[in-house]
């Protein structure tokens, strides 16, 4: 596709969040038993209309645990669950069978935005290890929106400075099926610009 | 990217920056958070428009005027207008400007952007029909072509007609 950026200058960025990746997945398998893991599945910069288009979170609403890093290196990790993932997350984490369809109790809330914290700090951990760079995360909050609204907003502060977005897009996995599950990570212009130099002197 | 798109299929999304035409039938659908949708329909010609502003002002940049609601609204006006409608003509309707997530701070991106939205239709001689702005939350805002009915609907809240 014409408007993501070429592999090669990419390089640098997909192999810090490759390490990132595999950080939070180690993390998430340790918090479910084993039974969830995680894999990077892409990392591209495209025009900021394009990016809710191109991740399509649908138009139904979804599950999602949500960070925004703080200036100067400032970004957002969204977690985003369909409802079926996210419910039986939170039953497995709390050893329950998973609800009907019912408002979500605020333990099993907690039970997700836990999984954010753990996953989402073991991502940020890694990368901060790697720039050598303290990430300043605000803590998860448990959100149950349209998935579309949620990504625009994150896409909406860098529109204000940018004509281009970076996002990485990891999906989550249980026995080996990929589920209707991921983790957006979308660095700012700044942010990626430190990864960038961090990793070319490397 | 074009950024005006005249179908006649029965429901179509619009996404961030675009402006859609509909005319007889269908539905045009955006989802928003802090950007606002624009809803204009004009019942004579049964044409429908749905603009998703993402932000206040353009400040000389360039790009698709659906990005912007100082370029969306004169944009979205001067088709209706090719069109044979009449600004006393056109019903107009708006929705979104949330506050996502309930930050904090001087950068209130949605309320910038309701208040960019009104002054530009005020500007342009429109009159606002009804509204449907702020909070936290994200909406589904959808815009009927045969009938002119706007509905926006928040995850948890249910579904609400826009008059």
């Amino acid at each position: 596709m014409e408007t993501i950026l070429a592999e090669a200058r990419l390089r640098p960025l997909s192999r810090l969040l490759a390490a990132a990746t595999e950080e939070a997945a180690t993390a998430m398998y340790r918090w479910t038993g084993g039974q969830f893991t995680l894999s990077l599945e892409e990392a591209c910069e495209l025009p900021w209309e394009r990016v809710c288009d191109y991740f399509d979170l649908g138009d139904e609403p979804r599950i999602m645990v949500v960070m925004h890093l703080e200036s100067p290196w400032a970004g957002d990790l969204i977690l985003v669950f369909d409802e079926l993932n996210g419910r039986q997350l939170a039953a497995s984490l709390l050893g329950q069978e998973v609800p009907a369809d019912e408002p979500w109790t605020d333990l099993a809330r907690s039970a997700l935005t836990e999984t954010g914290n753990i996953v989402g700090c073991a991502y940020l951990n890694a990368i901060t290890r790697l720039l050598g760079t303290e990430l300043v995360p605000t803590p998860p909050a448990f959100v149950e929106d349209f998935g579309a609204s949620v990504l625009g907003q994150a896409v909406v502060t860098h529109a204000m400075h940018n004509e281009r977005v970076f996002v990485c897009q990891t999906w989550f996995h249980r026995e080996g099926a990929t589920l209707d599950a991921r983790l957006l990570f979308l660095p700012s212009q700044a942010l990626r610009q430190r990864i960038m130099d961090a990793m070319s002197s490397r | 990217m074009s950024t005006v798109v005249v179908e006649k299929t029965i429901k179509q999304s619009v996404g961030m920056g675009q402006i859609c035409f509909k005319e007889d039938c269908g539905e045009l659908v955006a989802i928003l958070g802090s950007c606002i949708g624009v809803a204009m329909y004009c019942p004579r010609l049964k044409l429908a428009a749905l603009g998703h502003v993402v932000l206040p002002e353009s400040d000389g940049r360039d790009g698709p005027p659906g990005r912007y609601a100082d370029l969306a609204i004169p944009y979205m006006v001067a088709q209706f207008k090719n069109r044979g409608a009449t600004l006393a003509g056109i019903k107009v309707r708006i929705a979104g400007g949330a506050a996502m997530f309930g930050r904090p701070g001087p950068l209130q991106i949605g309320i910038n952007n309701a208040q960019a939205v009104k002054n530009t239709l005020a500007k342009a001689g429109l009159v606002l029909t009804s509204e449907h702005l702020g909070g936290t939350k994200g909406r589904r805002m959808s815009i009927n072509a045969a009938t002119g009915e706007v509905f926006v609907e928040i995850v948890g809240q249910g579904t609400t007609q826009l008059q």
